[in-house]
């Protein structure tokens, strides 16, 4: 699953460390979620995506197998 | 007050291991202070854990995959040496190797009950079966 989080990120001019702490996460998970090494809870989705005031799918991209 | 009784058993641990440790040194007892100086990485680890402030979901993930991990590894690793010391014994001739062997897979055995038995709990916690 791909996500456009280290472009809002960049837009709203945070830091990694920055949005971990409002998510109330850590830092190395912010990393592995943007690197697409770690896949978020829904709550965790929901959470991001409020953040930014925008919708999930917004953020997140799933790609079917079959599609792609 | 959670916190407090978490600061005191710390304190108390840290007490204890050096105090075993002292005792350990002056008997010149080399395996308790092998045994203390394993007490002290348990206990350099709990530390390490109560730090990491932030437990995110993550990191559960990670310590869950670990901890799973980690057992079957450690099951497959003493039922393989329990069957070598059970074939040791058996070839030859070792009763005392014999017993070792079956209480290893005992203890094998209990690991893989307590397993099935937290599955079951699980199980039900996170609604598989039907009420």
């Amino acid at each position: 699953m791909n996500n456009r989080i280290k472009i809002y990120r960049t837009e709203h001019g945070l830091t990694q460390e920055e949005l971990a702490v409002a998510l109330g996460v850590t830092r190395q998970t912010i990393l592995a979620i943007e690197k697409g090494k770690y896949d978020p809870s829904l709550e965790l989705a929901f959470k991001i995506s409020r953040y930014f005031g925008v919708t999930m799918e917004e953020i997140f991209l799933y790609e079917d197998e079959d599609r792609s | 007050m959670n916190r407090i009784v978490s600061w005191v058993a710390l304190f108390a641990v840290a007490i204890g291991i050096l105090a075993g440790t002292w005792a350990a040194v002056m008997m010149e007892n080399l395996r308790l202070l092998t045994y203390l100086l394993l007490a002290l990485a348990l206990f350099l680890f709990w530390i390490w854990r109560k730090m990491n402030v932030i437990i995110d979901e993550r990191l559960v993930l990670i310590y869950e995959k670990t901890a799973v991990r980690t057992l079957e590894i450690s099951i497959l690793i003493l039922f393989l040496f329990s069957v070598f010391i059970l074939g040791i014994g058996h070839w030859e001739d070792a009763p005392a190797l014999l017993d070792q062997g079956f209480a290893m897979i005992q203890n094998i055995l209990l690991i893989i009950l307590v397993f099935i038995i937290f599955g079951f709990y699980y199980s039900r916690k996170f609604g598989v079966f039907d009420e």
